[in-house]
């Protein structure tokens, strides 16, 4: 009745305030009549629009006569109808999603405009995820990049897109709103709008010499015209739990694995962790002892949780302006179980205003601030090698101060060991940083809608002021400090970037034309300045300035770089009838930091939309099939511009001692290249079509990546040092595909699923004329995967004498059953360095996610999974073993090892663990490179949403209540933490474990 | 529509005022590239042979090179009986893919390329030299640089025996040389030396501790001895003990500790410092004294208890009646130092019982402020007791008396004269003077011939008197397994 009342006062209201222009109002429902609430409502041809409320409706003044108003939402087919006094819109769903707007470079575009593969994700999907990092919510969403996630909280995961065309960096270029980045751990998944992946040359070639690694393109939000202000919450809570932590060997078993392996040389300190601290060593069989002392490192240094987040929302927009508030806090700590967190507080604003009828100006903020309590990761190591037998705490640890830790030295063990909860709590790092991303534009309409100039400039602000106090401690001769010391580093990135583009659009008959060009200016600034000094007052942080310590020994250092660039690139469309598409690109990019100046990148793109010919009028198999193509050149410039040492090193390093002093010395190393940056040639070729009634829609694109020039540094001859050259020729080539199936069973019911699967065949073509080049990990040799592990092949192990006696490598090498078996390559008789091979490499063959969502009535659930397989893995933290034998054992090992004949044929005895022909760091062999395949429950998510509340006279529109479960379950068979590494080349050392996340969420629409 | 022609031309202005050239032109910030040294600013002139200084400590004091090195020595071993890599080198067994074999050769030649470099460096500053002073003085640069350089040779022939020359650092023919032809090398170098830089005490040198022409004939002196040139060796080392001024510090003990810093005894000293200061910049050789320490939880007299000394030549050196060498020399557990630092018991008995007393630095020598054994300390390297016996050596192998150098040695040491000292006694008297110093007792045993009756208990043969070519340097650069040229 209501609705009704206000209508009629609407109509009476119009025919009051003139009659030229008149108010169009009405209702949008979807294909079951439910009101569609926040659609865009747009009168075509002018800037008038607006949005529905939550029951669906909308009005519009100023509409002139004879007016096309168009409504569009996200999932359903956009719509366009002649205006009336009264209209009544029913929306179909549509999960082809062909008339979205896709953010692409310097522009947007109509997904079915597109030639090249651009995945767009938006902000509403990044946000049953909880995490500090955006990058993480992408994981197992977009086929071909590759997001391996890191521990430490306030730390982004590692992002490849579509394989590792780059030994020296594979990082996206993130552009968001206009500024580059390599990484966007400061903003916030409530600030995003929208993200595109712009996978293929066609699409990132705009972005020159900065788009050979894939381009992320983000839009934070922004508000909508003649909408009422939309006040949103959303927020959760959570704990997060280590999940797949390793199991190391209890003291039993790891006295088994050291007094198996040489009684002799060890026994001393299990007798002495039994002497000072329990246990008894009184059986004859070692095996039957007992220890007092059994520690498990990882459980004490790990702890369950918290995580939460709060965000506030505000936007809308009158006739000329719309706007945009936000505001986010986040707090997030760390599983480790001493103070490690990280806070960040994220304001965001945005404002567009039509000026004129030609000028649009617009501002958009980004204001973040976070401190992050950084954790002392290497305890983890430390945690991973200690012995069990070592006491956490010790009174008759004499020195120690101020609490009485164990210390490993009282067990004779020597300076590579550790007490790992000092070692991780006697540690003070802080970071604040503070980030400023602001942009302005101002966009001169010639022609309304066709012809428009846009200069926008982007200037970013970055500074991150660490600091790094130790105190005053003891634990043993080699974990001690007499005095406080005290770091602190401040770290500004300023960078600015102005960009002009010219947009010209024409439509003459069925032909589409579309030019843009555009000029950029940019400059990045880094700067740094560190101090560091000693005997700093413990005690409150307030206490903690270089000024109230030690003047004397107290050092300074900075340093810094700025690059400047300046590109010129243009872009064509065209197309006929929708039917056959095209498009060219081209960009200048010159860059202060090479030698070589300028490079140029150019791109072509094409796509036949074949549902739209005639002779497929009159088939009903394919609703839509599109064929594309395209190819391009990209660069990276994340490479340096030389190496070697383009200067000389100076510094105490590099400075003899004369006496009670030193004199300025410096060392020229001669070596040196100039280098420049790597080109990538890529060819796409891939398919879209829909089928069975729209339902079922698959993209699928071939892609074939060589990066030429790749810069590759091998050893120089007798020394430590390598020195780089443009090389390299990486060929990545593979298939993305996306499946999604899309439908409703009855009226309430909707669901859908996801398929997304990516294969990379990653292979080195050339290496400068050399066959293999040797890097400190791992080689690269023509023919093979890049960085791949190179060693032995562990053929089995030795089982008995006869064995050992029979085989002449065995006698050579004064082998015992127990033993590594390695192959003869060569079958020469001996084990030599010609004998090694390319072991696999961490790049991996297959990535896959699969996921699973419906809606039933107030109920909403996904599920998402992720996997990956043919990547392998270096088990670094068993072979670190050469450094130390006294180093404990994972318990594999221990259950593992060969104890006799027929025990095992994989893993060496306990005395062969202790052997330089099984564990060296020269002679790395197959036993230490473990398959890095696993497979991941990635998020469940069921949510409950109660619409229309009614609170008194108010109606509050929404709330809906979550549970998310984000990564609970991983599978892997590796003896690792977590076979996500964040070392590039697949060097397992890192042992931080995995989390889960549990967290329950609330959203609210005021 | 007038606002439009302005924007037009704004619009213009924006695409081409970004074009001046220059923008593009910007110099690397915070770096000072190589070409911009500037050679006519004489007064730098040292920076390059302080920075080669600087490589001596960094490189050549690595602790595994140092380990390495005394455990070949017939009186020491790892310090551990636990049949490690390290063990086994004292056995003369030896696995090419030992890291610490590669490390060696890389940080040996990581210094011959920094001496290299700061040669053509010291050219360019030649060229720019005016005064007669400063030639001098570039030359006497280039005598300590080269000096450098030939000791890096010697020590790699030391481990390695025939080796690369690398004559400039980017030479791809990577074919090793003899050792007669990398000796030759090395001797011309100190030739220049000897000619060329002062001729005094490294003490008195402008730049404290900087070598001089004694120690350039020193180095010359011991090449000649491995080469078994004793002529030349008695040659040499007659002129510096005739005019070098040198003398024995007279406390055997002190003169490892910090009052026997730049003694006049001393002929080649890696210097370290602390500044005085107990805390801040520490420029020391890393962890070549924590190596040797002793097991001694709880206190800041500790190490790694490597580089054992072997009982067998503890007792040996108890019956000849050796007083301040024996309680120098050795560093005994559950034992007070002289200056009372108590060393707790080695519980371990696979560990060693005794390590090198000579790299012990008493606590109460230690900067306060400061743990870490051997802080400012200096390395000994040459010192003028080993010119003293190798002039005795000569001497009697040339057919005459050596008694006079040689009982200097000894009289410092507490011990009584001997007459008639016969090359036997010399060697002995070496063995214990130089015990843990980089490998003099195993030099002695190779060029005397007597490593193969002294070593037999250790498993020594001649075919094991080098270390292999590391496998890592072999595998990469297969020249190396090239049968040594003669140039």
């Amino acid at each position: 009745m209501d609705k009704r009342l206000l209508t009629l006062l609407l109509v009476c209201m119009c025919a009051i305030f003139g009659m030229q222009a008149r108010t169009v109002k009405g209702t949008v429902v979807d294909q079951v009549n439910q009101p569609v609430i926040g659609a865009s409502v747009h009168v075509n041809g002018t800037t008038i629009g607006t949005m529905t409320d939550v029951n669906g409706n909308f009005t519009l003044s100023n509409v002139p006569d004879n007016a096309v108003i168009t409504f569009d939402y996200v999932g359903m087919a956009s719509q366009s109808l002649a205006a009336s006094d009264s209209m009544q819109v029913q929306l179909a769903d549509d999960f082809q999603k062909l008339d979205d707007v896709v953010v692409i470079g310097y522009g947007s575009a109509k997904a079915k405009d597109l030639t090249a593969p651009i995945a767009v994700v938006k902000g509403d999907e990044l946000l049953s995820t909880p995490t500090s990092s955006v990058m993480n919510a992408l994981q197992g969403k977009v086929a071909g990049v590759n997001v391996i996630s890191n521990g430490t909280p306030g730390e982004g995961p590692t992002v490849q897109i579509r394989g590792v065309g780059s030994f020296a960096n594979s990082t996206p270029l993130y552009v968001v709103d206009g500024m580059f980045y390599d990484n966007i751990n400061f903003l916030n998944s409530a600030d995003i709008q929208e993200m595109s992946v712009l996978k293929d040359a066609s699409a990132a070639a705009i972005y020159g010499v900065r788009a050979a690694n894939g381009v992320v393109i983000i839009t934070t939000k922004k508000g909508a015209k003649n909408a009422d202000a939309k006040i949103t919450y959303d927020g959760y809570f959570g704990i997060q739990k280590a999940s797949n932590v390793l199991k190391e060997c209890n003291s039993q078993e790891y006295a088994t694995m050291m007094l198996e392996g040489n009684y002799d040389s060890y026994v001393t300190h299990f007798k002495q962790s039994i002497d000072r601290y329990g246990g008894s060593y009184a059986d004859a069989d070692f095996h039957n002892w007992t220890y007092a002392a059994d520690n498990n490192w990882y459980d004490l240094l790990l702890r369950t949780a918290a995580i939460t987040s709060h965000g506030i929302n505000i936007s809308g927009g009158s006739e000329k302006a719309t706007y945009t508030l936000g505001g986010n806090y986040l707090y997030q700590n760390g599983i480790m179980d001493v103070d490690n967190n990280y806070k960040r507080f994220n304001l965001r604003a945005a404002v567009d205003y039509d000026a004129t009828k030609w000028l649009t100006v617009g501002f958009n903020g980004l204001f973040s601030q976070s401190t992050q309590q950084v954790p002392n990761n290497a305890a983890w190591q430390k945690a991973f090698n200690c012995p069990p037998i070592v006491g956490l705490y010790d009174e008759k640890n004499e020195n120690a101060f101020p609490i009485k830790y164990g210390s490993p030295d009282a067990l004779s063990y020597t300076s590579n060991f550790y007490n790992p909860v000092a070692f991780a709590n006697y540690y003070n790092n802080k970071n604040k940083g503070n980030q400023v991303l602001s942009n302005f534009y101002a966009q001169i309409n010639f022609i309304p809608s066709k012809l428009f100039f846009k200069t926008n400039y982007s200037y970013s602000f970055a500074s991150n002021n660490s600091r790094a106090f130790t105190p005053a401690y003891y634990v043993s001769a080699w974990q001690q400090a007499t005095t406080t010391s005290l770091t602190k580093t401040e770290v500004k990135n300023y960078n600015s970037i102005w960009d002009n583009t010219l947009t010209y659009n024409e439509q003459v008959g069925l032909n589409h034309f579309g030019v843009m060009l555009g000029a950029s200016v940019r400059e990045e600034n880094y700067r740094m300045l560190s101090g560091t000094t000693t005997g700093v007052p413990e005690g409150e942080e307030e206490y903690w300035y270089i000024k109230n310590g030690n003047a004397t020994g107290a050092t300074v250092t900075d340093a810094g770089t700025t690059y400047r660039g300046m590109s010129y690139f243009a872009r064509l469309n065209y197309n006929y009838d929708e039917k056959y598409l095209l498009m060219l690109t081209m960009r200048a990019d010159g860059s202060s930091k090479y030698q070589e100046k300028w490079g140029y990148f150019p791109s072509v793109g094409a796509a036949w939309v074949i549902s739209k010919e005639n002779f497929m009028q009159n088939q009903n198999v394919f609703d839509y099939l599109k064929l594309r193509a395209s190819w391009g050149k990209l660069g990276n410039d994340h490479v340096a511009a030389s190496d070697g040492f383009a200067s000389i090193t100076t510094g105490n390093k590099a400075s003899g001692v004369f006496g009670n002093t030193t004199i300025a010395g410096y060392q020229d190393n001669s070596y040196f290249s100039y280098l420049k940056w790597e080109v990538v040639d890529e060819f796409n070729a891939g398919l879209n079509f829909s089928t069975l009634n729209n339902r079922l829609n698959v993209d699928v694109d071939y892609y074939h990546r060589m990066t030429n020039n790749a810069v590759i540094s091998p050893l120089l001859p007798f020394s430590t040092t390598t020195l780089a050259g443009n090389y390299g020729k990486i060929l990545n080539c593979g298939v993305d595909v996306n499946v999604t199936w899309n439908d409703r069973i009855g009226k309430d019911f909707k669901y859908n699923i996801g398929l997304n699967l990516s294969t990379i065949k990653n292979r080195v073509k050339d290496l400068g004329g050399q066959t293999i080049i040797k890097g400190g990990k791992t080689v690269n040799m023509v023919g093979e995967q890049m960085n791949s592990f190179y060693g032995f092949e562990r053929i089995g192990v030795y089982q008995n004498e006869a064995e050992c006696a029979a085989d002449p490598i065995a006698v050579a090498n004064g082998l015992v059953p127990g033993d590594l078996k390695y192959k003869d390559q060569n079958n020469d008789g001996k084990i030599d360095g010609n004998d090694r091979v390319c072991l696999g490499s961490y790049i991996p063959n297959i990535m896959y996610g699969v996921n699973f969502g419906f809606e039933y009535k107030n109920l909403d659930f996904t599920l998402t999974t992720y996997g990956q397989a043919g990547a392998q893995m270096f088990n670094r933290k068993r072979a670190l073993r050469y450094a130390s034998q006294n180093y404990n054992f994972d318990k594999a090992q221990y259950d593992n090892r060969w104890h006799g004949e027929g025990t095992s044929n994989t893993d060496p005895s306990a005395a062969g663990l202790l052997k330089a022909w099984n564990v060296s760091d020269q002679r790395y062999s197959s036993y230490f490179v473990e398959d890095a395949d696993f497979f991941r429950i990635q998020n469940i998510t069921l949510g409950y949403t109660v619409k229309n509340i009614k609170m008194g006279s108010y109606t509050l529109p929404s709330l809906r209540l979550s549970l998310t479960a984000d990564r609970p379950f991983t599978s892997f068979s590796a003896n690792t933490f977590s076979p996500e590494l964040s070392d590039a080349q697949g060097w397992d050392t890192e042992v931080y474990p995995l989390t889960s996340t549990y967290t329950l969420g609330l959203q609210i629409n005021f | 529509m007038k606002a439009l022609k302005y924007l037009f031309a704004a619009l213009l202005m924006g695409f081409t005022m970004t074009s001046c050239s220059d923008y593009l032109d910007k110099m690397p910030e915070g770096s000072v590239p190589t070409e911009d040294v500037d050679y006519t600013n004489i007064s730098e002139m040292y920076q390059p042979v302080s920075g080669c200084y600087a490589k001596i400590r960094t490189s050549g004091m690595h602790w595994a090179i140092w380990e390495l090195t005394v455990i070949k020595e017939q009186d020491v071993f790892s310090g551990q009986f636990n049949g490690s890599l390290y063990y086994k080198v004292g056995e003369y067994t030896y696995d090419d893919s030992f890291w610490a074999i590669d490390e060696i050769w890389k940080q040996y030649y990581n210094i011959i390329k920094v001496t290299n470099s700061a040669l053509d460096a010291l050219d360019k500053y030649a060229e720019n030299c005016k005064t007669e002073a400063d030639k001098q003085n570039n030359a006497a640069y280039k005598g300590e640089v080269k000096f450098i350089r030939a000791y890096a040779y010697f020590r790699l022939v030391q481990q390695f025996g025939p080796v690369t020359i690398l004559r400039t650092n980017d030479q791809t023919d990577m074919q090793r040389s003899t050792i007669e032809a990398v000796y030759k090398y090395a001797l011309e170098d100190l030739q220049y030396g000897m000619d060329n830089m002062p001729r005094i005490r490294p003490n008195q040198s402008a730049h404290i501790g900087a070598v001089t022409a004694f120690s350039a004939e020193t180095l010359a002196a011991k090449i000649y001895a491995n080469l078994k040139n004793y002529t030349k060796v008695e040659e040499l080392t007659e002129d510096i003990i005739k005019n070098g001024k040198f003398s024995l510090y007279p406390d055997y003990y002190q003169l490892w500790k910090i009052p026997g810093k730049l003694c006049d005894e001393s002929i080649f000293e890696c210097q370290c410092t602390d500044f005085g200061n107990g805390s801040g910049d520490l420029i020391d050789a890393d962890q070549w004294f924590v190596c040797q320490g002793p097991s001694n939880s709880g206190s800041n007299i500790s190490g790694w208890n490597d580089c054992g000394i072997y009982e067998s030549f503890v007792e040996w050196a108890k019956n000849r009646g050796e007083t301040v060498r024996y309680t120098t020399s050795f560093l005994f557990h559950d034992s007070t130092t002289p200056d009372g630092d108590y060393i707790k018991p080695q519980t371990n008995p696979k560990n060693a019982q005794v390590l090198n007393g000579k790299a012990y630095t008493p606590s109460t020598q230690l900067t306060p402020g400061r743990t870490k054994y051997g802080t400012n300390n200096n390395i000994r390297i040459f010192r003028y007791a080993d010119v003293l016996l190798l002039n005795a050596e000569a001497k009697v192998r040339n057919g005459k008396n050596g008694d006079e150098n040689f009982n200097l040695v000894r009289e410092r040491a507490k011990m009584p004269p001997l007459t008639n000292v016969t090359v036997d006694q010399v060697l002995d008297e070496r063995r214990m003077e130089l015990v843990c110093e980089w490998g003099e007792r195993y030099s002695d045993l190779l060029r005397s011939g007597k490593a193969a009756t002294e070593l037999k208990d250790l498993n020594w043969a001649p075919e094991r008197q080098y270390f292999p070519i590391p496998f890592n340097q072999y595998t990469s650069n297969p020249d190396l397994l090239l049968d040594p040229k003669d140039e």
